[in-house]
């Protein structure tokens, strides 16, 4: 610590006779501030020491007048003589309780800062791999998670026994087909068709068909789950054709058209009709 | 105390997420490019879905949708094999397991207890698809290297073999 940092923090001291221990031990090889140290001692006790001197009030009511609108209820200030503050004895240079600097504090943290670097660090370059990794994977290494699905739904409809069974395969199939389209909208219009057409086939001529072999008691707890789910789609595919590209649009718009006359089919049925 | 041990916390947790993390999805783009290359398979798959759906009473036309597939396959994995491309063949071969062992196999079962039964009215036409579909399990077995997938195709052609009951003689 050098002179100048002593003095600063003697400075900052609300009362300089505690003094920090490394103040102390800097006072021990510098006599230049241990007397720059006493004197100190002496001004703050000589400050706090100067008597208040009489006066009629006006000065210091001029001075609160600049602070609040109304100075006494009577307008004469009273006057109150001011306490004399005892003089304070230059108190004896005991070492207060060490107080570690912010610096320091932080300091003792290294292994913790070290740490996040590197965290930090390997997560960037974790993203970055990944991103560069997704951009360089051949297209033939990655399966096609629509084709899987709909393997998925036609072994599924194929064993499935009940008209409920098969209709929870349908309403599947046509979800994944409506979730193709919502992905492929913005980037392969001239694709947005073929989906189109497919999710027409499965709730129009699948979906509701099969809607046809349940019961009544049926009708009324199974469907509407699913009509609730067109209702869904119906919205959805509307919302995006409105952002989509020419040639995504229209097909997004009949996909919204197969929900809504599939959806009303439903709850004709469901009513009996 | 909670100081020190609060980073250590913050990376246990960060790791935790992160390897916690699911499988990466497909980017648009990507998923395009895959619709393009599969979207001959995709339809005729729905398009039998959608036939399948129709006859829930008769498997012997729902076995009848699969001759169309395996023919579709038969061609897709040829033309994987003639690229030189082992990841697709893979793919198809996986699939096509499924298609047989979790599809084709039931349903023939299915076929094949309603032949035994009372009404044996469907049965020349269940012939007929019986020899299709052996016939293109042949020729699949000319394609595929994958042992998973021979042992599928084996014993798709030994269920359509012998599930069959041989029409009575008049």
């Amino acid at each position: 610590m050098n002179c100048s940092t002593v003095r600063n923090r003697l400075l900052a001291l609300a009362d300089p006779a505690a003094v920090p221990a490394l103040v102390t031990a800097h006072f021990e090889q510098c006599p230049a501030c241990q007397g720059w140290h006493r004197l100190l001692v002496q001004v703050d006790a000589a400050v706090a020491a100067i008597p208040v001197p009489a006066s009629d009030g006006r000065a210091k009511q001029n001075v609160l007048s600049q602070f609040r609108d109304e100075v006494s209820v009577n307008g004469k200030p009273v006057r109150t003589a001011a306490p004399k503050p005892a003089i304070k004895p230059a108190a004896p240079v005991t070492p207060a309780p060490e107080r570690v600097p912010v610096g320091d504090r932080l300091a003792r943290f290294w292994p913790a800062g070290v740490a996040a670097a590197v965290l930090l660090v390997g997560i960037v370059l974790w993203v970055s791999m990944a991103r560069k990794g997704n951009e360089e994977q051949p297209m033939a290494a990655v399966p096609d998670p629509l084709l899987e699905k709909v393997i998925q739904a036609k072994v599924g409809l194929d064993t499935a026994t009940t008209p409920p069974a098969r209709l929870k395969v349908l309403d599947q199939l046509a979800a994944d087909i409506h979730e193709q389209a919502q992905a492929l909208a913005l980037v392969t219009p001239g694709e947005m068709a073929s989906l189109a057409g497919m999710y027409k086939d499965v709730v129009e001529g699948a979906l509701v068909e099969q809607a046809r072999l349940l019961g009544a008691d049926e009708r009324r707890t199974v469907l509407p789950r699913y009509i609730q789910k067109l209702f869904e789609t119906e919205e959805l595919a509307r919302q995006k054709a409105a952002d989509a590209p020419v040639g995504s649009d229209g097909a997004l718009q009949d996909i919204a058209r197969s929900a809504g006359a599939s959806r009303t089919e439903l709850a004709k049925l469901m009513r009996g009709a | 105390m909670t100081r020190r041990i609060l980073p250590l916390v913050v990376m246990a947790l960060v790791s935790a997420g992160v390897g916690a993390q699911g499988p990466k999805s497909i980017p648009p783009q990507q998923r395009g490019e895959l619709y393009k290359r599969n979207r001959p398979v995709i339809e005729r798959l729905v398009a039998k879905t959608v036939e399948s759906s129709k006859a829930p009473n008769n498997p012997v036309t729902r076995a009848k949708t699969y001759y169309d597939l395996l023919l579709d396959f038969n061609k897709e994995l040829r033309d994987a094999r003639s690229a030189g491309d082992d990841a697709r063949v893979k793919e198809l071969s996986g699939h096509l397991v499924t298609l047989l062992d979790r599809g084709l196999g039931p349903t023939l079962k299915k076929a094949h207890e309603e032949m035994g039964g009372p009404e044996r009215t469907e049965d020349e036409n269940y012939q007929k698809v019986r020899d299709d579909l052996i016939a293109q399990v042949d020729a699949l077995l000319g394609v595929v290297d994958d042992p998973g997938a021979k042992k599928s195709l084996d014993d798709a052609r030994t269920g359509l073999k012998q599930r069959v009951k041989s029409k009575p003689k008049e």
